[in-house]
């Protein structure tokens, strides 16, 4: 596993990326200092997973995150210090996989990547509470998604089957045989229809609607 | 925690052992450096409130004040490559009557603001002038400004605009109320943060 941690706090850097490099299954550590520099990394190397601090300069953790959801299909675990349950709707809606306190990373941290490596999320009781508490409109959402993808087109919903299934641009591009700018775009356009900022948030749309129910 | 755990928070601070001893002082003094100067605005705010803010004016120079405050801030600027330029506007004179380590605290506050609210790799001005009777400190930064509705909010106690900024929203407050004990304000106009004292 690769992962990139992108903290600003170099006390606390130092300490997380030297916890993670003793961790099964971890070949690599890439470290950034904010978020500019983790996009520059993400440009040029390979890299599995995104730990992401949340505060932090210049960019921000949460327009970081959403750059990263938006183009990639990487998760994010984004790191906080946070406990307010608003803070957990706002990573929810730039496309992070979840998250970790701080104080608890250290302990939590080897079995929230095995959680994000194998698809799932990693949103703690509490979090998930939050989420429920902070969407009064779900009901009536809901009911609007099913119409929000009757607007795409067969490829689109083709590509959006893909994503529903963890699959890259690469993995999308040669399961349906077309190029993977083209799937870029296919995915930019459906993301418009959708209205939805990222990857996650279209593929969540579409499981929850029935996923393949609406092909 | 289980033994698994125990062994491998000593398999942490075994790899931690194999850095050099001096990139691991460094990381403990630059997080510390950063609570301290949280810590340092909370109380002075406080003690500001209690009692007023207490200024000694001496005869001191601005210049040699800013580049003080650039010299302690530059360090912090690097880390993310943003290189901090210098200039002073009109040929006024920069010597003034006013507490220098308090416009030192101004304008590092002023300088911190705006290195933090930049992208890596841009440039954070500051300026000096002098217009009869007073002195001003500008900083401008190429962040992506502030929204006019949150112009109000700031130079307040606790003020923070963006949701994943970093601090107690403290600093351009100490600010303000610098400026003012040297008869002066601050304020904020796009991305430029500004200061004036007095005589």
């Amino acid at each position: 596993m690769r992962l990139l941690l992108i903290e600003d706090d170099l006390a606390y850097q130092l300490a997380m990326a030297a916890h993670l490099r003793q961790l099964d299954g971890v070949q690599q550590v890439l470290i950034a200092v904010d978020g500019e520099m983790g996009l520059e990394l993400l440009a040029s190397r390979s890299v599995d997973l995104v730990l992401l601090d949340l505060v932090l300069p210049g960019l921000g953790g949460l327009a970081t995150c959403r750059q990263i959801t938006a183009h990639t299909a990487l998760p994010v675990l984004i790191l906080t210090s946070q406990e307010d349950s608003e803070w957990v709707q706002q990573i929810w809606n730039v496309g992070a996989r979840g998250y970790l306190h701080k104080e608890r990373a250290l302990a939590q941290v080897e079995l929230a990547l095995t959680s994000l490596m194998a698809g799932a999320s990693w949103w703690d009781q509490k979090a998930t509470a939050a989420l429920q508490r902070s969407d009064p409109h779900h009901a009536i959402a809901r009911a609007n998604q099913g119409e929000r993808l009757k607007g795409l087109t067969q490829r689109e919903r083709e590509v959006l089957a893909c994503l529903a299934n963890g699959d890259n641009n690469r993995a999308i591009a040669q399961r349906l045989g077309i190029g993977e700018g083209t799937v870029r775009s296919h995915v930019h356009v459906l993301l418009q229809k959708l209205q939805v900022h990222n990857r996650t948030q279209a593929a969540l749309l579409w499981l929850t609607a029935g996923g393949d129910g609406h092909r | 925690m289980g033994i698994t755990g125990t062994l491998r928070y000593d398999a942490t601070l075994a790899s931690l052992t194999l850095l050099e001893n001096g990139a691991v002082v460094e990381a403990i003094r630059s997080s510390q450096q950063r609570c301290l100067r949280l810590i340092d605005d909370l109380l002075q705010v406080f003690r500001a409130e209690q009692e007023g803010l207490q200024i000694q004016r001496q005869p001191c120079n601005l210049l040699a004040i800013a580049q003080e405050a650039l010299d302690s801030v530059e360090p912090i600027a690097a880390q993310r490559q943003i290189s901090l330029v210098l200039r002073q506007q009109g040929s006024g004179g920069m010597d003034l009557l006013a507490d220098a380590s308090w416009l030192q605290r101004l304008i590092e506050n002023l300088l911190l603001n705006a290195i933090h609210h930049s992208l890596r790799g841009q440039r954070v001005w500051l300026q000096l002038s002098h217009q009869p009777g007073s002195w001003q400190v500008d900083v401008r930064d190429g962040g992506a400004g502030f929204p006019p509705e949150d112009l109000p909010k700031l130079f307040q106690r606790f003020s923070q605009t963006c949701n994943d900024a970093r601090g107690t929203g403290l600093g351009l407050y100490l600010c303000r109320l610098i400026s003012a004990a040297h008869g002066g304000s601050s304020g904020l106009m796009g991305r430029l943060n500004h200061a004036s004292v007095a005589h």
